[in-house]
């Protein structure tokens, strides 16, 4: 099967003017049009390890970025994201063409995800075992995550922490591109110059956004979960050191439900499925100034849990053999580039 | 573009999605690339949660594509969920309101969930409605707000639209609820041949176990429905609101002396065009049974200025969901404007309708270009 990346801008530009980019993230599948060349350039980039599969007639959303018709096209190119026959958004300048399909995926994806426990946070998996990074502001949740993947993690999402609540124990990638924001392009793009970091985005409204790509290793696994382990909510502080605390399972499970998409939605399955993450997984902040001391902290956390010696319930077929994900990503340095701070 | 339902037009996808709805055994049966068009365009149509329902009931959802099949399962959650919210605002609107003494009944989809007719299964309710008398809809709105419900932004010209031509004051939200509060004191705006008296509406309202507030006669819910749809609004991507006077007749036929209420009751409100346009329609659309007669007896009465085949030919054009790879067609966008101009000049003398459309297009063409959404 052919990747993104090997068909070439030329080749991608006609999918998505013809019958659609397909793109499979694991827990969605999505279907994207698009007439607007630039985007076709950036997708090719920035989804470079995609396969892209034939065959597929069905999505969970089928999404289009067209240039704008009317009158203020006049005064600026624009463009719209186009969903089912809807205009959701106001239009978009059209060189904030990535931004715009990103975000508008993101949208739809957790609106369309209630048969799911959509948590926010990003996810990295080592040995089978999942990390859940939740997202607070300021807290640097997808530099870190961006910082884990590059230096060999298995990513599994950087912005959704999918739960089946019939099955808590497990996590669901949902691998998209990780968006960094304003300093922290140049902070990893310094760290692991290997990078495939896509194009610059200059003045969206969250300032400057770039995507990394995801590695090969874990767009091949995103369709295995990992068993959740371990919580740590970030938090990056300019002024201080590192400083580790354990946070009580009742403040986690207050943290982790608040700032889920759809916890409401999901009223008391929703509250068992985070109180089951909760009890299985030890919850630490991690307040850090150095990205490296962040690694290797939560590298830390992960070795002083011996996967054979916690009787962790099994996660069913899904889980198993992910340490061989993670062993034939960890071979794969093309894929993602080893970090030279860490290794 | 890849398959040969990319071509149909907005009435041949209305009569598709009206007959997976009446027998849903037949999507699952369709190729996957028909199938994922055709429930995009009941999302479009916002009838997905109701087509996810039909197909759960029919036990067949296990057949659809496995992405396909988990949208059903997330709609059934919302759709869970939006039943549950709607019933705790009822149950703080129960508390908020209990000194104040004066009559509130319970409007569309708040009224269909605590009846728990077959038209709330599914259904995605956005708002809750409730009716008093406008005397005390002052009282009812300064209660409220002093209880913690909140008026929602709105610009100054809107604001006065509202309260000196609308039939509901300025929505209401309480708290973080996503479902708006909207407080009517007719059921149809004022000003128009259409004049179901309030008093009357609210004198027939039913009591249903376990509600706090009355709803009104099954006559009175189908003649809201009906006048919502053909007298009040412009069509536009309504296949739903059909839907539920599908429904509503459907139910309520069961009930001895229903068709002989609300033909009566049409006549009395002047709603005999909208009712004959739902009837005429919904049987159109979705095969509703109606006896020969009452349709018969409610075309005779209901005759309105436009001819009938070009209003019905208007109706049916704007009516239509949007193509999901196509957005709205022209012609359904122009009978959605004169269907809308024809609302407004029910209404209002031609000056009222000038200025109103001026003021809207301004708002539109000076709307902000950026969107106000956060970029996640």
């Amino acid at each position: 099967m052919s990747r993104i990346g090997e068909l070439g801008e030329a080749a991608i530009a006609a999918r998505l003017e013809g019958t659609g980019l397909p793109l499979d993230f694991g827990a969605a599948r999505v279907r994207v049009f698009s007439d607007h060349l630039p985007l076709a350039v950036a997708m090719t980039q920035v989804y470079r390890d995609y396969p892209v599969f034939e065959g597929e007639s069905a999505f969970t959303v089928t999404a289009a970025v067209r240039r704008a018709s009317g009158v203020r096209r006049l005064l600026r190119a624009q463009i719209r994201f186009v969903v089912d026959g809807d205009a959701p958004f106001e239009p978009f300048p059209a060189e904030t063409h990535l931004p715009l399909l990103e975000w508008g995926l993101n949208w739809c994806i957790a609106n369309r995800s209630h048969h799911r426990l959509m948590l926010h946070a990003g996810v990295v998996a080592r040995d089978g075992l999942a990390v859940l990074l939740p997202a607070y502001p300021g807290s640097g949740k997808s530099t870190l995550t961006a910082a884990l993947m590059l230096s060999g993690w298995r990513l599994l999402s950087d912005e959704f922490g999918v739960l089946n609540p019939a099955e808590p124990a497990v996590l669901h990638p949902l691998l998209r591109p990780v968006a960094l924001k304003n300093e922290s392009i140049d902070v990893i793009r310094a760290m692991y110059p290997g990078a495939a970091i896509g194009p610059a985005f200059p003045r969206t409204r969250k300032g400057t956004v770039a995507h990394i790509a995801p590695a090969r290793a874990c767009i091949d696994s995103c369709h295995r979960g990992a068993t959740a382990r371990l919580v740590v909510f970030p938090k990056y502080d300019s002024s201080g050191g590192l400083e580790i605390e354990p946070v009580a399972k009742a403040r986690a499970f207050v943290k982790l439900a608040g700032n889920a998409f759809n916890y409401e939605t999901l009223g008391p399955q929703a509250f068992h499925a985070v109180r089951a993450v909760v009890d299985r997984c030890d919850c630490y902040q991690l307040r850090y100034r150095r990205l490296d001391d962040a690694l290797a902290a939560i590298n830390g956390f992960l070795r002083g849990i011996a996967p054979a010696s916690q009787p962790l319930q099994p996660a069913r077929a899904q889980a198993d053999g992910d340490s061989t994900a993670y062993a034939s990503q960890a071979g794969s340095s093309a894929a993602a580039p080893a970090s030279p701070t860490l290794q | 573009m890849n398959s040969g339902v990319q071509e149909l037009g907005g009435r041949e996808l209305a009569a598709k999605l009206a007959a997976i709805l009446a027998v849903p055994e037949t999507l699952v049966r369709m190729p996957a690339a028909e199938c994922d068009l055709l429930m995009r365009a009941a999302r479009n149509a916002k009838l997905l949660g109701t087509l996810a329902h039909r197909l759960s009931e029919a036990r067949v959802e296990s057949a659809l594509p496995q992405v396909l099949r988990e949208q059903c399962a997330s709609e059934l959650a919302l759709s869970r969920h939006r039943r549950q919210m709607v019933l705790w605002e009822i149950d703080r609107l129960s508390r908020a309101l209990s000194d104040v003494d004066t009559p509130v009944v319970l409007l569309k989809g708040a009224a269909y969930i605590v009846q728990t007719l077959p038209a709330a299964a599914g259904r995605m309710p956005s708002d809750v409605d409730i009716l008093v008398r406008r005397d005390r809809i002052a009282e009812v709105e300064r209660t409220l707000l002093r209880k913690g419900w909140q008026t929602t932004p709105m610009n100054a010209y809107d604001q006065r639209y509202y309260r000196q031509w609308s039939h509901e004051i300025p929505p209401l939200r309480y708290g973080p609820c996503p479902l708006e509060l909207d407080v009517h004191h007719a059921i149809v705006p004022p000003g128009g041949r259409a004049r179901p008296a309030a008093s009357e509406l609210i004198g027939s309202a039913l009591t249903v176990p376990g509600s706090p507030f009355p709803v009104l006669s099954p006559e009175d819910q189908t003649l809201h429905a009906t006048l919502q749809l053909f007298y009040d609004s412009d069509c536009s991507n309504r296949l739903r609101d059909l839907l539920d006077i599908d429904g509503l007749l459907r139910t309520f036929s069961a009930r001895p002396g229903y068709w002989e209420r609300l033909t009566q009751r049409a006549g009395a409100f002047g709603a005999a065009h909208s009712l004959a346009c739902g009837l005429r329609h919904t049987a159109r659309v979705f095969g509703t049974p109606i006896p020969d007669s009452v349709a018969a007896a409610v075309s005779a009465r209901g005759r309105g200025w436009l001819p009938q085949s070009a209003f019905d030919a208007l109706v049916e054009s704007a009516m239509a969901p949007a193509h999901p790879d196509g957005g709205a067609a022209r012609t359904a966008v122009a009978a959605a404007g004169l269907l809308r101009a024809r609302a407004l000049c029910l209404r209002f003398p031609p000056s009222v309708v000038i200025r109103h459309v001026a003021a809207r297009t301004l708002h539109a063409v000076l709307k902000p270009v950026r969107p106000d959404t956060e970029v996640a």
